[in-house]
């Protein structure tokens, strides 16, 4: 099946992709996925974690460290789209269901929703998946667990 | 803490609507699409009727803030210089203020800045935006592009599937149910069909709603507001100024304004908007008021939910009571509450961009001035609250405005 088909992470609209440069902590997260890990970051100061990591905090604490977070949650919300905005909509088929997952610490990740048997229901148990593209991109998407 | 005494003494506001595209031969005979109505066009619509309200000429105004959302919308950089040399005022500092939905709010917040700074007493405020020349798709595409590119975007999240997140999430979590959500469009469709500014003046029913295509569920057609062409002009004076030159001036006595995270998955919650109640609890500190005060209000309706949290962070009801308020007629003007969006909100009025938070408060003015259109008037109005928001929550302005 192709990458359309499973309705996967698109591809930024060509006015913006160019502009998005790979930051530090996003490229240490991407190696993370690679290994199968997600990783996130928490403030030595205050203890705020940060999932997308952070490399500041906003308590002023520069002093952040990693830890790899359990990627079993729970579903926290989920959308069903079947109106894309155009950039979207030439690079997957409608409709796509998405998720919110609440990892440990009240951390959450934006992903699309796959494998649903049932309607998407908020609290029901999901994981969040690494996966690797047809581009050799990583991404990640949520299932139920 | 009172704020320094700042007044609205002129008020325009073009017609909302769909104007569409053109399709024109260029310089070289090729065909090409435009926006059937210009920037240009727009900001006479609202500024010349404002100046003449005021009684003023250009010679008056000391500076203009001008809202434009999305230069892309417009095809057209720098559009302030473009405007404000446009309705002629030359040679007097301009500027263009960017707060996504937010903008227009944001321009009347700046010039008040300007005024109650003391570096200038008498400023235009001028929203503008030109929008549906663009299909819808597009257009949703230019708006869901302000979303995180790296963290949200890209899994597909267009701006209606923001708020369908809060949606369901309220659903799970407060019991929101489908008519209770119909229910804010029907009761802006019901005002709106008398705002003869009002772009779809077509009365719904909540089957209509419930009913219609869906865009993000839980969110249906009806659930989202307008894409719209339009434009709306305030211009503000110093107390000294607008003492002389208004018999009939609106005093702005809140001016609270917040933001909240970037990213939607950073929230605390998703039932309600932080940023509303914080820019909300200051305005109403700053005049003094709370919700109990306010005769009639104008809440930031992109989407039926956005209404909703609206009511409970700004304190119209209670916390997790906002389906139930909307549904009870909590909102009409023969209703138990404050009576809202009566002219017809984003969603029957319309929502150009750069030209709604202003739009807001021209109804305001007119509102409590007892000039609007009769099966819409609030008797008896003598304080408003508009609030504006951008993105969702990343930008908000609440005001409160009396006479
Ligand atoms: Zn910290």
């Amino acid at each position: 099946m192709s990458e359309r088909e499973m309705g996967f992470v698109v591809e930024l609209s060509s006015d913006v992709k160019n502009k998005q440069r790979m930051t530090a902590e996003f490229k240490k997260f991407i190696a993370g996925l690679e290994e199968g890990k997600f990783l996130a970051t928490k403030c030595a100061s205050c203890g705020k974690k940060f999932m997308p990591p952070r490399f500041t905090c906003p308590c002023g604490g520069k002093d952040l460290e990693w830890f790899e977070v359990n990627p079993e949650g729970t579903l926290y919300t989920w959308s069903i789209v079947h109106f894309a905005p155009d950039g979207i909509a030439k690079q997957v088929n409608v409709p796509y269901p998405l998720g919110v997952i609440e990892l440990e610490d009240g951390l959450k990740l934006a992903a699309h929703l796959k494998g649903l048997t049932t309607k998407p229901k908020v609290g029901m148990k999901v994981k969040v998946v690494p996966q690797e593209l047809d581009n050799g991109n990583m991404a990640y998407f949520i299932k139920p667990a | 803490m009172a704020i320094p005494k700042v007044a609205i003494v002129g008020i325009g506001h073009s017609k909302y609507g769909k104007r569409g595209k053109v399709i024109e031969e260029d310089i070289e005979g090729e065909k090409d699409t435009y926006p059937a109505v210009t920037l240009r066009e727009l900001a006479h619509e609202s500024y010349f009727p404002a100046l003449e309200h005021a009684g003023i000429t250009n010679k008056e105004i000391e500076s203009s803030v001008i809202g434009i959302a999305a230069e892309a919308f417009a095809g057209q950089g720098a559009g302030a210089a473009l405007v404000a040399d446009e309705v002629g005022i030359i040679g007097k500092p301009t500027m263009r203020v960017e707060t996504a939905c937010a903008t227009g709010s944001t321009a009347i917040r700046t010039a008040w800045a300007q005024i109650a700074s003391g570096q200038f007493d008498v400023v235009a405020a001028i929203g503008v935006e030109t929008m549906t020349w663009l299909s819808s798709a597009y257009a949703t595409e230019l708006m869901s592009v302000a979303g995180d590119h790296r963290w949200e975007y890209i899994y597909g999240i267009s701006f209606p599937t923001f708020y369908s997140l809060y949606a369901a999430r309220k659903m799970a979590v407060d019991g929101l149910t489908r008519e209770q959500l119909s229910s804010v469009p029907v009761k802006s469709h019901h005002y709106g069909y008398y705002n003869k500014n009002a772009q779809l003046r077509r009365q719904i029913t909540i089957d209509d709603a419930s009913e219609s295509i869906p865009i993000a569920m839980p969110l249906r057609l009806y659930d989202c507001c307008l894409i719209s062409d339009g434009a709306a002009t305030v211009i503000m004076a110093n107390e000294e100024k607008a003492k002389e030159m208004s018999s009939e001036p609106l005093w702005i006595t809140g001016i609270g304004t917040s933001s909240d995270t970037f990213r939607v998955t950073d929230r605390p919650n998703l039932t309600n908007i932080e940023g509303n109640k914080r820019a909300g609890d200051m305005a109403y500190k700053q005049s003094g008021r709370t919700a109990k005060d306010i005769d009639v209000a104008y809440v930031h309706d992109c989407f039926s939910i956005a209404e909703i949290m609206a009511y409970e962070d700004l304190g119209f009801c209670e916390r997790g009571k906002g389906g139930e308020w909307s549904a009870e007629r909590g909102a009409y003007i023969d209703g138990p509450g404050i009576p809202t969006n009566v002219d017809g909100g984003l969603k029957s009025k319309g929502h150009p961009l750069g030209a709604t938070g202003i739009g807001q408060v021209v109804d305001a003015y007119k509102q409590l001035f007892g000039t609007v259109e009769k099966p819409r008037q609030v008797p008896n109005a003598e304080i408003a609250l508009t609030h504006n928001v951008g993105q969702h929550g990343q930008f908000v302005n609440v005001f409160i405005l009396e006479k």
